[in-house]
């Protein structure tokens, strides 16, 4: 008996002594790459995932983006962008994408799953602040997708409108010219985010008055009239 | 006796076997933990020379810049020491040999001020690339090397794709009209430019453009948007908002990821010798602590009322230590490779931040990384990282809301000043805001957001960060903190006279309820 409590006492001892000893040192086994070359992924038969609900931190500031409803569905396999793609294709109804809007993708892929992006054009042209994007995980299911794409009316982009010589000066309150303000200004569809009217735009690079630092500003102004419409500034 | 001989022996078996299982957890090789497959004999050759597979004309560099290259802290862009520390590098990629523009998805375009104004460096007779450093066409051929090797070598090769939906234009000798010497990177998200621009502004001596690692910082912004999957994690910093959380991790991130490649946890050496107040040796920032130096989080984040803080570097420089902490472990785990293993989890974070994101997310977001990718065997390193800068995971909860009072006003420039004026159509604007935490308790992450249904009214800044707002603070924008720091808005020149334009601000905090005030402008 004796012996008995000695070797089991001897046995919690020593994994007491372990446990101490991996809290004190902070243990933390080894790390192994798996392997050298780059495994093979089958391809394999898709399930669409219905959509999980968004990140609900009460702080976090949160765009109005809803969702798409989508319902679950089979898929002869593909990459993500294949995914994303035939995706988009089967629910072009539900989300009533109009045929004078060109839908293109950016994928953006990482170790943990791809996302697609689809920004959308008309006549070449962006639109901006419409957007779908498809996340993909790397077992090839759709876990999410969510946009703001809505059937805007079709803009037209032979509406009269002011030079970018002219919109430069009905900005001159605040805003100086670049070099390149002129020759570089682009046009672009812009799209206000409680309207279904898209405007044409251009978009110039300016000095900011208003800002200390040396950084040019990319001024977002209505082409008919020289609306301030948005700013995007760059990063130091 | 038998029975007891018997019982003795199983109860030693059982002995031996313990042992052998706590042995055996101490050495277990969790090859499982390791990720996906990575090529890190690839990897490690390419930190060396990103162009390690793919060789192209030879470069002559002084890498990654002459004071760290020669360790003398006042060499200058002709010293006598520099002869000695030129290294050869290879420019692979390239889409005709003579001229420095990437043939991987037309990318990488090197320029001289301006999109048009093609770079003039050459191979030379032997088809090398070899500048002195005081030549502007050294800094070509450096930004060439650096940014196009991290874009199109190394950051595809730790599994991420880049997005070159847009061109990258690398302006390697931008004028700086007076201003002081620095780089930009020009991002475009919001404006449908078809391109993006990396600038590099200065063409003194000290020029940024012969700074390898202003280089990897510029373009790691570009990784990070990525990595991030294109969810805009700091919207708010590209449309103007000078102290979001998100720009704090991006800028964080950015010298992190530099610094790690680079082996060095300093950044900026080369430019810094452009401001005095900087002594000759020393970088822009450090990812470690000087023990003059130790940065608290809640020191870095309390907003002082005046818009000096919290600084965007400083809080920048808060988190890229954290991350250095947290790389130092995977380095003491495998001095080899853990490095790699470290700048594979940071960029896989990014990719569960959502927009505008916070440095309460991206924490949760590196835990979550690590448990996909290595079975959550760095937990306690990243939490300690943290929280032994003084973040509190658990920060005590606000009892009240916070007090908001604001009004909107017209904003004018005169003499580069803002000018209070009269609101009406085509006027931009602002609020002129009072906050106050009523709290005894810190108010963590406090937000500033603007939101309105109405058509005749751009939001043209949603969102400001204002950092944390000690217990019993009050912070004015429009006196105390200048109108950069207010949300902002321009009137539509068609908006009727008369009628009301309908808007919401709410202030959000991170450990706390939050504070909406609908209002109207009055036209």
């Amino acid at each position: 008996m004796k012996r008995f409590v000695f070797i089991f006492g001897f046995a919690i001892a020593a994994l007491l002594i372990f446990t101490v000893f991996q809290e004190l040192f902070n243990v933390e086994p080894p790390i192994r790459p798996t392997a050298i070359a780059p495994r093979f992924e089958e391809r394999k038969p898709v399930t669409y995932a219905i959509p999980q609900p968004r990140d609900n931190e009460p702080w976090a500031y949160q765009s109005k983006t809803d969702p798409a409803q989508t319902s679950p569905a089979q898929n002869p396999g593909g990459t993500a962008l294949e995914i994303a793609r035939s995706y988009l294709k089967s629910h072009r109804e539900d989300l009533k994408i109009q045929p004078y809007h060109d839908l293109r993708p950016v994928e953006f892929k990482t170790p943990l799953g791809t996302t697609v992006i689809f920004t959308v054009f008309q006549d070449n042209l962006p639109l901006l602040n419409i957007e779908m994007s498809v996340q993909v995980t790397k077992e090839l299911t759709i876990a999410d997708v969510r946009g703001n794409y809505r059937p805007v009316k079709r803009a037209n982009v032979n509406t009269p409108r002011m030079s970018p010589q002219e919109v430069l000066e009905r900005i001159a309150y605040r805003y100086d010219p670049e070099p390149s303000s002129v020759a570089g200004a682009t046009s672009v569809i812009y799209v206000h985010p409680e309207s279904d009217k898209p405007e044409l735009a251009y978009v110039l690079a300016v000095k900011d008055r208003g800002r200390k630092s040396n950084s040019v500003v990319q001024a977002i102004i209505r082409a008919t009239d020289g609306q301030l419409l948005g700013r995007s500034v760059a990063r130091e | 006796m038998r029975l007891f001989g018997l019982t003795s022996c199983v109860f030693y078996d059982l002995f031996w076997f313990l042992c052998l299982a706590l042995c055996a957890g101490c050495t277990t090789e969790l090859t499982e933990c390791g990720g996906p497959a990575l090529e890190v004999n690839r990897l490690l050759e390419m930190r060396k020379n990103f162009f390690a597979f793919n060789p192209g004309p030879k470069a002559s560099l002084v890498y990654p810049d002459p004071i760290k290259a020669t360790g003398f802290n006042l060499v200058s862009a002709t010293g006598p020491q520099l002869s000695q520390a030129v290294q050869p590098f290879r420019l692979g990629d390239l889409l005709k040999p003579e001229s420095l523009e990437s043939d991987i998805f037309h990318f990488v375009k090197i320029r001289t001020s301006g999109i048009d104004a093609v770079g003039s460096a050459t191979p030379n007779g032997k088809g090398e690339y070899d500048y002195q450093i005081s030549d502007s066409r050294y800094g070509e051929v450096m930004q060439y090397y650096v940014v196009a090797g991290l874009l199109d070598r190394y950051v595809p090769a730790l599994g991420f794709s880049i997005d070159r939906s847009r061109p990258l234009y690398v302006l390697v000798s931008v004028p700086d009209n007076g201003k002081p010497a620095n780089a930009f990177y020009e991002h475009n998200t919001f404006t449908g430019l078809p391109y993006r621009l990396m600038k590099f502004v200065g063409t003194g001596e000290f020029r940024p453009s012969a700074d390898a690692k202003i280089g990897l910082h510029e373009a790691s912004h570009n990784v990070i948007e990525s990595a991030s999957r294109g969810r805009r994690i700091d919207g708010a910093g590209e449309l103007g908002a000078p102290a979001t959380e998100a720009a704090f991790i991006h800028e964080g991130v950015a010298d992190t990821l530099a610094d790690s490649i680079t082996d060095d946890p300093g950044i900026g050496r080369w430019l810094a010798r452009n401001f005095a107040q900087i002594s000759p040796g020393q970088p822009l920032r450090s990812a470690v602590d000087r023990q003059s130096d130790v940065l608290q989080y809640r020191k870095v984040m309390e907003n002082d009322g005046t818009g000096a803080k919290p600084e965007r570097y400083e809080v920048a420089t808060w988190i890229s230590r954290a991350l250095w902490d947290i790389r130092s472990s995977f380095v003491g785990e495998d001095d080899r490779t853990g490095a790699i293993f470290f700048e594979r989890l940071m960029l896989s974070g990014l990719g569960f931040l959502s927009e505008n994101t916070s440095i309460r997310q991206f924490r949760g977001a590196l835990l979550t990384a690590d448990k996909d990718l290595h079975c959550g065997l760095h937990q306690r390193s990243i939490q300690k990282a943290f929280d032994s800068r003084g973040y509190r995971a658990d920060p005590a909860l606000l009892d009240q809301p916070l007090l908001l009072q604001a009004q909107p006003v017209g904003l004018n420039l005169s003499d580069n000043k803002y000018q209070v004026v009269a609101l009406g159509p085509g006027v931009e604007g602002g609020f002129k805001v009072t906050i106050t935490n009523p709290n005894s308790e810190v108010a963590e992450d406090v937000r500033l957001i603007l939101e309105s249904s109405d058509p005749n009214l751009h939001i043209t800044l949603p969102l400001q960060g204002l950092g944390h707002l000690s217990g019993g603070k009050t912070v004015t924008i429009g006196t105390g903190m200048s109108f950069d720091f207010s949300v902002a808005f321009s009137i539509d020149r068609n908006a009727p006279v008369g009628r009301p334009l309908k808007y919401t601000l709410t202030l959000t905090v991170g450990n706390g309820p939050k504070t909406s005030l609908p209002g109207a402008i009055a036209l």
